[in-house]
């Protein structure tokens, strides 16, 4: 479970991915919170949890990626919890087609309206709020942190024809004292050569929050290499193509020649232990998992399938800790998130594995 | 004493009564009642007092004021009000102070005032949410009707309708004042000599009768008159074969048109009415010869001449708006027509109809016949009354003005610039209102309201809100369309906090007022809501609705199906179409499976999603149902893309993509597969009410955020 209380000189990083979502709260010595991106987690702001918990009012910044609704749900209420210094965005436009869609789902995507409109009374309420995040030189304040935008070039963004989101979303880097954190929001992988030659070291970083889910799509060399003991947090996508894949030729088993241990926040299916506490197993454990599944769904005329995850509400998290060089610490996971190496590993509990680092 | 009176005698007995004395007289129609006051206003100015007509026009917004202003103006006239007449032509005098300043004159003055009116009980807004939003207008009518029926200390008359329960000192007129009606039908004599020889019943007709039985015979034929003896000669069903004669025979179809209007002029007509309304009747292709006969059937026959005034047959008349209160479109017509022709009464000559007097300009034909006729006919009195208050008009030849005595003139104009869309104008006007009458709430909320719609200064949208639920903290629309604009300017900590002192402030529990304080607060916060996928907050609105509004009211149960429909969507449930009730998804198909398909039974059907497709394979979200532990479970199925064809037999593969919703039946033991799907066609629930306002991105889109 979470800490009860944090420790005044680390630096933490919650990441929430229940299945569909993320969002991302990092926790600034001494006290200084920046939160990227929204989901739900029982209802409320997956954040909200967080900055509740700690009884958090130093809001610092608020970074929306994208304009994906696995990024922005309850995006709106973070704005209202608190008096944010700055708050980032990079499109501020609006959907034509759902008002009057058929599809329910796609009348959820009002929300982004409310979200829009939060952003916009802000930044008008409080023009030192608005940060355009858009890739500069400049290195942003966040408490005693800097971010530096990675992407998207403003030049790019205006030309872009707007057919994928996924192309504007705004990676950050993020930098206090001698730790270095990546976060990867869902920028596509051609993007990341041209990050790493003309912006930023990427594959210089304590952590990552791995991008776009862990999809083949996102996944790129160039801040892959480093330490092997570097924290990579991957947040499942449970609907449509279901990312990440875990097969040999998958994301995930590619991460694995640079890394030796991944954190999931969750798995893109329905699986009978995922309301138990962290999992840990190797890849193949889920492959194997994923291709059998225990929780089988029938229908007459030998129809099957799988049934889909029953609790929605899982407590994905993954909680990291950092000392002032970097030096990382899991301090807990939820129940539902996964610990995957590659190869075999001595049975425990992730908060076992992580208090023996 | 309660046997008919004309005016004459009335007037003696009215003199005879003691000052502060009410007497009522009854008469069967409005315009035989009005006629008769104008008669006996006659009499009593002979007699040496002072008789103040006192009509205004009736429901509207500004009937206190206008049945002030008409007291004040009679007071003027009669010079006993001398230099004070000032105060209550001057906009920034408060209502109670003129008030006060009539009533200490009619007080001072008493034994030489009375005041002449009708029915003063349908002066008043009827019960209803405009009459609600008006409350504070609607008092200023209260105030005066209560006090002329009550406590004014002079001589009082009374007219009513026959079926009143307010009786006082009962008297009824004596019918049709005979001297006022034509006894030569100028080139209709011919007809009128026939009739007389040829129709028994035609010596013991009123000449009231006379005149229309002349009128049927002119457009029908006199023969057709004595070959149907056994017809009432009397008013009412004269005048309704009259009609329907005239409406039976197309050639006569613009006179109809033209008598409609003429119907709708409560008091005097004036020439040039007419004259217009003729002028138009030709440019609309009628017959020159009919129009010619038309037009000496009302000068000989259909109207009534007295000194300078003009009226219609009154049972004609009566018989003529009882119709018009159905026909939408004929309403429209005739309101225009009449419109036309007061804004050139007003205005002679003027071609120019620039923003002078533009605000008054609101009668438009396409824009009215979207709208019920009643509000076409609040309208056109609106701009009657106007017409009328001939010295609420300025002379000044270049720019013309009408000129407004009481904020609550302004009113009128604003809210039919409202209704016309002209957002920032009404905006503008009800500021006006609330700057001379800062105790307004009315003006103060619509004042906010229109600029609000308009994406105006959201400062000043707030602060007029806020002034607005200040002045009337338990009007629910106050509140509702305050914390709309909260959250549509994505400020939902404070919507959520003014929603709170809204549930404080209203008196909500045990009142009679529950629907109604329900449709204006809750309903209006929880379809925004709904708009902008803020399903918690729109869940706690909705659960504070009581059951017997909930289970009631077809457009809670719209927005809690959609609520309901969206909580599950979100969960990526979504199976059923939206309109479908939730407490109805598992009673049966909704895509209506035969009970049998190639003679096996129907076993099974489940409702489901497609996730996903592509050139194999579709992949569908499928629901389950267990009737037992009321529990679903949701399974991920894939079919490939042949067997699903084979399933659902004249799909084509193009219309299916992810979102898609259908069902799965199964027939047999062998379990055959049968699939339908549910219609590609944009969500809709006829019972889902609008939002208001109606464009929740309007800031955004006038920011240029918004496409």
């Amino acid at each position: 479970m979470m800490p009860e209380a944090l420790d005044s000189e680390s630096l933490y990083v919650f990441v929430f991915g229940p299945g569909f979502g993320e969002s991302i709260a990092v926790r600034i010595p001494p006290d200084r919170w920046m939160v990227i991106d929204s989901c739900r987690v029982g209802g409320n702001a997956a954040a909200l949890h967080v900055l509740k918990k700690y009884d958090e009012h130093h809001c610092e910044c608020l970074v929306l990626t994208h304009r994906h609704q696995d990024h922005y749900p309850g995006f709106a209420d973070l704005i209202d919890h608190g008096d944010w210094n700055t708050i980032g965005c990079n499109d501020l436009s609006l959907d034509h087609e759902f008002i009057s869609a058929r599809d329910l789902e796609a009348r959820l995507k009002g929300e982004l309206e409310q979200v829009i409109a939060s952003i916009d009374t802000r930044w008008e309420k409080n023009s030192e709020a608005q940060w355009w995040t858009w890739r500069t030189d400049d290195l942003r304040p966040v408490g005693g942190a800097t971010a530096r935008i990675l992407h998207p070039e403003r030049s790019f963004a205006y030309d872009y024809d707007g057919s994928d989101n996924n192309e504007l979303s705004c990676a950050v880097y993020l930098t206090w004292e001698g730790t270095r954190l990546l976060f990867g929001a869902d920028v596509p992988n051609p993007h990341w050569e041209t990050i790493h030659n003309e912006v930023a070291d990427v594959s210089d970083h304590h952590f990552l929050k791995v991008p776009h889910h862990g999809s083949e799509e996102a996944i790129h060399r160039t801040f892959m290499k480093g330490e092997r003991e570097r924290i990579w947090v991957v947040t499942p996508y449970n609907r449509g193509r279901k990312l990440p894949r875990f097969d040999d030729d998958g994301a995930i088993h590619r991460m694995f020649d640079y890394v030796d241990t991944l954190y999931l926040t969750g798995l893109p299916i329905a699986h009978d232990l995922q309301n138990d506490s962290p999992l840990n197993r190797t890849r193949r454990d889920v492959l194997s998992l994923l291709s059998s599944p225990k929780t089988t769904f029938e229908l007459p005329g030998e129809l099957r399938g799988t049934v889909e995850p029953i609790r929605l509400d899982v407590s994905c998290y993954v909680v990291a800790r950092f000392d002032n060089t970097g030096t990382p610490t899991i301090v807990c996971c939820g129940p539902g998130t996964v610990r995957m190496t590659e190869n075999s590993h001595s049975p425990g509990t992730m908060t076992e594995l992580s208090e023996k680092r | 004493m309660k046997e008919p009176v004309n005016a004459a005698q009335f007037a003696s007995f009215v003199m005879g009564t003691p000052l502060g004395t009410r007497s009522q007289i009854s008469g069967e129609n409005r315009v035989k009642r009005q006629m008769f006051l104008r008669e006996l206003q006659t009499q009593l100015s002979a007699a040496g007092i002072a008789p103040i007509l006192v009509t205004p026009p009736t429901r509207s917004l500004d009937t206190g004021c206008a049945a002030l202003l008409q007291i004040g103006i009679g007071l003027h006239k009669a010079g006993l009000i001398n230099g004070e007449f000032a105060t209550i032509e001057e906009p920034s005098v408060s209502w109670d102070n003129k008030f006060h300043l009539i009533k200490q004159r009619v007080d001072a003055q008493s034994n030489q005032v009375a005041l002449l009116y009708d029915e003063p009980d349908a002066w008043r807004l009827p019960e209803g949410d405009f009459a609600r939003d008006a409350a504070y207008n609607n008092r200023h009518t209260t105030d005066i009707a209560e006090w002329i029926k009550s406590e004014a200390p002079c001589r009082r008359v009374e007219t009513i309708s026959r079926w009143s329960s307010d009786s006082g000192d009962e008297f009824h007129t004596s019918g049709w004042p005979e001297q006022l009606l034509q006894v030569d039908f100028g080139p209709f004599s011919f007809v009128a000599a026939d009739l007389k020889q040829c129709l028994p019943g035609w010596s013991r007709a009123t000449l009231s009768d006379q005149r229309l039985l002349v009128a049927l015979a002119v457009i029908t034929s006199t023969e057709e008159i004595i070959s149907r003896q056994d017809s009432r000669l009397e008013n009412e069903p004269l005048a309704g074969r009259l009609l329907t004669a005239i409406a039976n025979d197309s050639r006569w179809s613009q006179f109809m048109v033209v008598l409609r209007t003429l119907s709708i002029v409560r008091e005097s007509l004036f020439p040039e009415l007419i004259g217009l309304l003729f002028k138009r009747s030709t440019s609309f292709g009628s017959d020159p010869q009919i129009t010619y006969t038309a037009f000496k059937l009302l000068e000989f026959v259909l109207l009534t001449r007295k000194d300078s005034l003009i009226f219609l047959h009154p049972q004609l008349q009566t018989s003529v708006l009882y119709e018009l209160n159905t026909q939408r479109d004929a309403s429209i017509v005739a309101h225009s027509l009449a419109f036309d022709a007061y804004s050139e009464r007003i205005f002679p000559g003027q071609t120019w109809w620039g923003d002078t007097y533009l605000p008054y300009r609101l009668f438009d034909f396409e824009f009215w016949q979207s709208k019920p006729v009643s509000r076409s006919q609040s309208e056109f009195e609106a701009f009657y009354h106007a017409a009328n208050c001939g010295e609420a008009l300025s002379r000044d030849p270049v720019r013309p003005r009408v000129r407004h005595y009481f904020p609550d003139q302004l009113l009128i104009r604003a809210q039919a610039l409202s209704d016309q869309s002209k957002q920032i104008e009404a905006a503008s006007v009800f500021r006006e209102v609330a700057s001379l009458d800062d105790k307004n709430d009315f003006a103060h909320h619509y004042w906010a309201l229109n600029l609000d719609r308009a994406a105006g200064d959201k400062r000043v949208v707030e602060h007029e809100y806020l002034r607005a639920i200040e002045l009337n903290p338990t009007h629910p629309w106050r509140w509702s369309r305050s914390i709309n604009f909260l959250i549509t300017v994505g400020r939902l900590a404070e919507a959520r906090e003014q929603w709170q002192r809204a549930l404080t402030m209203l008196p909500f529990r045990g009142s009679n007022d529950v629907q109604w304080i329900c449709e204006g607060l809750h309903l209006v916060v929880a379809r925004l809501l709904l708009h902008r996928a803020q399903l918690e907050f729109a869940s706690k609105v909705l659960a504070g609705v009581p059951d017997v509004v909930r289970k009631e009211d077809k457009k809670f149960r719209a927005l809690e199906r959609l609520l309901k429909a969206l909580t599950i969507a979100r969960d990526e449930r979504g199976v059923f179409p939206a309109e479908i009730d939730p407490d109805q998804y598992w009673t049966r198909s909704h895509l209506d499976f035969p009970v049998t398909h190639e003679g096996l039974p129907l076993i099974q059907w489940n409702p489901a999603r497609i996730d996903s497709v592509n050139e194999q394979t579709v992949c569908l979200i499928v629901a389950k149902h267990d009737d037992v532990t009321k529990s679903t479970t949701y399974g991920r199925v894939e079919l490939s893309l042949e067997r699903f064809q084979a399933a659902s037999p004249g799909q084509a593969t193009s219309e299916l993509s992810a979102g898609r919703l259908l069902e799965l039946a199964f027939y047999g033991e062998e379990g055959l597969l049968q699939i339908r799907m549910h219609p590609d066609i944009p969500y809709s629930d006829p019972d889902l009410p609008p939002m208001d306002p109606p464009n929740p991105r309007r800031y955004l889109e006038n920011e240029g955020v918004a496409p």
